[in-house]
């Protein structure tokens, strides 16, 4: 929403706010060290070269691979060839992750499906419901 | 094929084995259009079939009907090669799986091996396939016709606590006995999420990856990040690049994850600079000065040294001053 009221460049850019909750998350005031404004400005400049660096180095993977579309392999494999294999784990990890929230997103819209009733009570409900609506409507 | 071949084998060397005896297999049936296979001899082909066709086309009569389209696929299709294209590297996953499994019995007692496991797949591979190419050659074909508990249970079952048998053994006995024992399967999809990973970041179909959850964490201690980037915004700034055409659902998330660590790194190492420097507040000379430490940072030293620049020619801001102080 607030990136299509401000446009263009900022839509290229990382939330400040995102991205001080994030430092702040990993500096925590117990610390008693703060970010300063350049500072994570800075900071905001060098997470975008990454995601840049990252996702151009994964395209040339995934073009080599003769793939249009840039999976999570090449993401990990592109990391790898830039020296942040150490990353790699993590990164597997938190795909998987995804998945599985992905699984259950599926199993529960089934669920809701089935879960329900029979597919004649279903059509029957919705039969009564059409009238019901039907009925508030005359 | 012989190109997709070449193509996959750097990668994963242990599977170029897997391919030359899978290239004829493979391309039998197209061969036999040539005039060289099909007039000289048919014969040869025939029993070339009889070995390496077979087996997979007898289980395919026991098997649903559906799974016939795989054998009649290669055959006849009429662009075969893109086709091949796209099969490569599901079967190359599948032999991974494969030999995931065929490797199981030898070091079934712990699992924790395979989360480092990719080096001990390539060791140990060529291993088993010298010691049975053409079953092995099979399998993967088998695995695709067969629905997941039906390759799994038995291995679970048998291996583990009886035979040290060879899986190739295994694999010429097994059909029989196809009964899905639930435990057992439970045994076998317990191979750690960071190899389902690898199997989802290949864009495998999640084929077990539903009973692989209960995965022992692999070494990757906790983040102390609970915010996570809005995964659209990074997909655009991916797509700023325009040479960067199609994003799977999954990348944001995985480079979302890589530049989270990317930051952990970046402001960790700034914070102990300022620590050094008896300053309560990272400069963005601080952050610099990191990039600048390591060669890893590279790709930011450009970024880094404008910034500066700019911040010498506006002198403003408290972070420039009180980088000054300490610089001064």
């Amino acid at each position: 929403m607030s990136d299509h009221e401000f446009g263009g460049n900022d839509d290229l850019s990382l939330p400040k706010a995102t991205v001080q909750k994030i430092v702040s998350e990993i500096l925590p005031s117990s610390t008693g060290i703060a970010f300063s404004k350049e500072a994570r400005d800075l900071l905001i400049e060098c997470c975008v070269e990454f995601i840049t660096l990252v996702s151009s180095e994964a395209n040339e993977i995934s073009e080599k691979e003769a793939k249009k579309t840039i999976a999570c392999d090449h993401i990990t494999k592109a990391l790898e060839q830039l020296g942040f294999s150490d990353y790699v784990p993590a990164v597997l990890e938190a795909a998987a992750e995804h998945k599985e929230v992905q699984k259950g997103r599926e199993k529960k819209a089934n669920k809701f499906e089935q879960s329900g009733m029979t597919l004649e009570e279903l059509e029957r409900l919705q039969a009564e419901q059409f009238a019901a609506a039907a009925a508030r409507h005359t | 094929m012989s190109g997709d071949g070449g193509t996959y084998a750097p990668k994963s060397p242990d599977l170029s084995s897997f391919y030359s005896p899978e290239g004829p297999t493979d391309e039998a049936p197209s061969t036999a259009a040539q005039p060289q296979a099909a007039g000289a001899q048919p014969q040869q082909l025939s029993s070339q079939q009889s070995q390496s066709q077979f087996s997979p086309q007898q289980r395919l009569h026991l098997q649903p009907p559906a799974t016939t389209y795989f054998t009649g696929a290669p055959a006849h299709s009429p662009q075969r090669f893109p086709q091949g294209q796209q099969q490569q590297p599901q079967q190359q996953q599948q032999q991974h799986q494969q030999t995931h499994q065929q490797i199981k019995p030898q070091q079934s007692p712990a699992y924790s091996p395979y989360l480092s496991s990719p080096s001990t797949v390539s060791q140990a591979g060529p291993g088993f396939t010298s010691s049975s190419p053409l079953q092995s050659q099979h399998s993967p074909q088998q695995q695709q016709k067969a629905p997941p508990f039906y390759v799994q249970s038995p291995y679970g079952t048998q291996y583990k606590p009886q035979f040290p048998v060879q899986p190739a053994q295994f694999y010429g006995t097994a059909p029989a006995n196809s009964a899905p024992l639930p435990g057992q399967a439970d045994g076998v999809s317990s191979s750690p999420s960071s190899f389902a990973a690898a199997q989802i970041a290949g864009g495998m179909p999640p084929k077990r990856g539903a009973a692989a959850q209960a995965a022992p964490a692999p070494a990757i201690e906790p983040s102390p990040v609970k915010t996570k980037f809005p995964t659209a915004r990074i997909k655009r700034i991916m797509q700023a690049d325009e040479e960067v055409g199609k994003v799977a659902q999954q990348t944001p998330i995985a480079v979302g994850k890589a530049l989270e660590m990317f930051m952990v790194n970046l402001v960790t190492k700034s914070a102990d600079v300022a620590r050094e420097k008896n300053s309560k507040r990272v400069s963005a000379q601080m952050l610099k000065q990191v990039v600048e430490s390591d060669d890893q940072w590279d790709f930011l030293r450009d970024i880094v040294s404008r910034v500066e620049n700019e911040e010498k020619a506006s002198a403003g801001g408290a972070g420039a001053a009180a980088a000054g102080k300490v610089r001064g």
